[in-house]
């Protein structure tokens, strides 16, 4: 008996001691949960997981819950690494209806989470949270709440309360966008703001939000004092389009935008607070592309020489290669080898790319070519429901 | 005035012309809006029965028109002799009993219209699955939330009559998912009953075989004529929560190609006296080292007999499988859809294309068959809500 106690302890170690020579990377994964309400009530995620990832052939493996909640559908890392912070696309948070947000204190060694504390996110459903440069602020978008918060965050790491909350208002829009695919789905009718991201632009003077309902893209300025958002300018996205996701050029000049409901890239100049569009919008569907799709994350490489977006429906990522002065041009679409792809990942080195195929349960993983372009690797993690990946420095 | 006439007379010929570069014509069957319950499977941005004329050179699909509004035609069948078009009405809520029911059609061979002649009772709720009995007499359905198969007698004027006979297996239920399903399979639904999903003759004629995706059991009946009666001939236990969802034969009838919806494989069986026997192998219709939910639905086997197909949901792809002498099958590769869902997949008489009907993309994708049978995405879409089934007329 103590003989093949000794021996499991030293497979048990041994297991250990591998798996941690052989995966160098460590990446949060965030999940859908069931939701006995609505109409997600077959997710099967359970939380957020932990992975390790082997960054010599990109595969996440070892999947394990750390922390158990409710829809942790993205998340972000303080710069230190040492906080987490996640949604909980819910929206019974609170007798107000809202959504929510957690704050986790990271274990460096075990990855572990210890949750500190869970505070509103002041609007239903928030669907993307940053951190403000300043690292006083985490920023939520509310999706349904219709709302971009701003939250403070304590010195030890967990969250205070919301500084400053905007719910823009304006004229409702039921219009499809004129450049939609032909055969799109007709949009909502009368669709209010939904806010669908926030984020500082590089230089940290600004905070960029998008709002895929009224197709307005509206830039703040923080006053790190007291918290509050003061609007420098809003752009008017074409209607219908539904402006969801976006990312900068390394240098912070130009921000780049995917249409939810028109699947199109737009390019704008970012200067001074403000939006000025750059040539003529690009589609991320294959050319001759008929019928219905949305699509969902927009990625911006390290390096700036390539942009990416997921395409739901379509169930492909589309690669643009970046020219002279931040024009885009289409380079192809890679099916993304699963349903949903709610959202994209690249890993820090730069190698891997990470489909996170929501309806499909399972992360696939890509590797890019010379070009930019992600090659399927064959490699699939099973994760019910996942959302968003998050890697450990 | 008079230019503008002639310009529209030119109008019209060119139409013409574009006509006669159309050479096959196919009709397209679509889910149509469920207002009671919009989060059921059978509901969709489709109208009801389309026709569209078909590049036989390009394969691309075009002029797509509306020739019947009815509701939720989602799979259909002609006459042999084309003259008449059947089509089950995917839903629950026809006559007191909460059936499902199915439309007879009389074809005009000239225009491609449809005449509607008569609505029956499908012998069960959500029929999604019809055939025509080898013998002309008998139209053969699916019913899958009524968990039925029904024999409906086809009239000397096509239009249908009152079941002759409604087959409703019972036994234990079933919620175990397949132990050869991919990894992190989403989990089967609970308490599974008869859910039956196909039904057809074989070659020979002499049988009718029937899919219960639900209690993962596949029937063999002979029909006879006079009575319209199914006599059982055999019932052969697929794996338990494998689904065994659409099926096909070989030209020769000697093997029946399987594909179970749950564990999204391809199993071969020899087919002969009426009985199944597994041959070889069961084989994975999803890329190697697949994880990850999934649901196979329509199974094809080409008229050379030489490729089986099958088509993936959630992982949206196309599986062609070739088939060696002796009918074992061999997986060659899986191909985008190039839309969500496939819900079937068709060949068109010519065996140059493939078509994928992406229900939740709303359209239909067109790839072009090479050499080897695997089909490659010819770069062509056509918008169409909700496509369900496909038929081409001859």
């Amino acid at each position: 008996m103590k003989i093949l106690l000794r021996t499991v302890a030293l497979a048990a170690l041994t297991t250990g001691l591998m798996a941690n020579a052989a995966y160098a990377a460590r990446a949060y994964i965030g999940t859908y949960t069931p939701n006995a309400a609505g109409e997600r009530s077959s997710n099967r995620g359970e939380g957020i997981y932990l992975v390790d990832v082997d960054n010599a052939t990109g595969a996440p493996g070892n999947v394990r819950l750390v922390a158990k909640t409710l829809s942790p559908t993205w998340m972000t890392l303080s710069k230190d690494g040492k906080f987490l912070y996640a949604v909980n696309e819910v929206d019974n948070f609170n007798p107000q209806k809202s959504g929510s947000v957690s704050a986790y204190a990271v274990n460096a060694a075990t990855g572990a989470l210890k949750l500190l504390n869970v505070v509103s996110s002041e609007g239903a459903i928030p669907c993307h949270i940053t951190i403000h440069p300043s690292g006083k602020y985490a920023l939520v978008a509310n999706y349904t709440g219709g709302s971009f918060s701003v939250i403070r965050i304590m010195p030890d790491g967990s969250l205070g309360a919301a500084t400053d909350v905007i719910k823009p208002g304006g004229p409702t829009n039921s219009a499809n966008a004129v450049d939609a695919p032909p055969g799109q789905s007709p949009s909502q009718a009368n669709r209010i703001t939904r806010g669908h991201m926030i984020s500082p632009d590089p230089s940290g003077q600004y905070v960029v939000g998008a709002d895929a309902g009224r197709d307005n893209i509206f830039v703040w300025k923080l006053d790190v004092n007291t918290g509050k958002l003061q609007e420098v300018s809003v752009t008017k996205a074409l209607a219908g389009s539904a402006p969801r996701h976006f990312g900068f050029s390394p240098d912070g000049k130009t921000l780049y935008q995917i249409g939810e409901y028109n699947i199109r890239l737009t390019t704008y100049g970012f200067a001074g607070g403000k939006l000025t569009p750059k040539g003529t919008s690009l589609s991320a569907m294959p050319t001759g592309y008929q019928g219905s799709g949305t699509a969902s994350e927009l990625l911006v490489s390290a390096s700036g020489k390539n942009v990416y977006s997921a395409n739901r429906t379509h169930n492909s990522i589309a690669t643009f290669a970046v020219g002279a002065g931040g024009i885009a041009s289409k380079v192809t679409t890679t099916p993304t080898e699963g349903e949903t792809p709610r959202s994209l990942t690249i890993d820090p080195t730069g190698k891997f790319l990470y489909s996170l195929n929501q309806r499909a349960d399972n992360v696939a993983t890509f590797r890019f070519d010379a070009s930019g372009v992600p090659k399927f690797t064959g490699k699939f993690l099973a994760v019910g429901a996942p959302a968003v990946m998050v890697f450990l420095p | 005035m008079k230019t503008r006439v002639g310009f529209a007379a030119v109008a019209a010929v060119l139409m013409a012309s574009a006509g006669s570069a159309n050479a096959a014509r196919a009709y397209i069957g679509t889910y149509t809006p469920n207002l009671t319950d919009p989060s059921a499977y059978a509901n969709g941005r489709g109208e009801g029965i389309y026709l569209a004329n078909v590049d036989d050179a390009t394969g691309a699909i075009s002029n797509l028109k509306l020739v019947a509004k009815d509701v939720s035609p989602a799979w259909f069948v002609l006459s042999a002799d084309h003259k008449f078009l059947y089509a089950i009405n995917e839903i629950d809520s026809y006559g007191p009993g909460k059936s499902g029911s199915v439309t007879a059609y009389a074809v005009d061979s000239g225009s491609g219209a449809l005449r509607k002649l008569n609505t029956v009772d499908s012998g069960g709720a959500s029929p999604c699955f019809i055939s025509i009995h080898a013998s002309g007499k008998f139209a053969l359905v699916a019913n899958y939330a009524g968990g039925s198969f029904a024999v409906l007698p086809i009239k000397a004027d096509g239009s249908l009559g009152a079941a002759s006979d409604v087959v409703k297996p019972g036994g234990p239920l079933n919620s175990a998912s397949a132990v050869d399903a991919p990894v992190g399979q989403g989990a089967s639904g609970p308490n599974r009953g008869t859910r039956g999903h196909m039904i057809l003759s074989d070659p020979s004629g002499e049988y009718v075989v029937g899919d219960d995706a639900g209690r993962d059991k596949i029937f063999v009946w002979k029909l006879n004529t006079d009575t319209g009666k199914l006599a059982e001939v055999s019932v052969t236990t697929a794996l338990a929560g494998s689904a065994p969802r659409h099926f096909g034969f070989s030209p020769d009838g000697k093997t029946l190609y399987q594909i179970g919806e749950y564990n999204v494989r391809l199993t071969t069986y020899g087919f002969a006296g009426g009985k199944l026997t597994p041959k070889g192998q069961s084989i994975s219709a999803l890329p190697d080292g697949y994880q990850g939910s999934g649901s196979a639905s329509r199974l094809l086997v080409s008229a050379s007999g030489r490729n089986v197909y099958s088509a993936n949901r959630t992982h949206n792809s196309i599986a062609t499988f070739a088939i060696a002498p002796g009918g074992l099958a061999r997986k060659l590769a899986t191909t985008p859809t190039e839309g969500e869902h496939p819900r079937s997949l068709t060949i068109d008489p010519a065996a140059k294309f493939l078509y994928s009907l992406n229900l939740r993309a709303n359209n239909i994708a067109v790839f072009r068959l090479g050499p080897d049978g695997v089909p490659r995405f010819t770069g062509k879409f056509l918008a169409v809500g909700a496509p369900a089934v496909m038929v081409f007329l001859p």
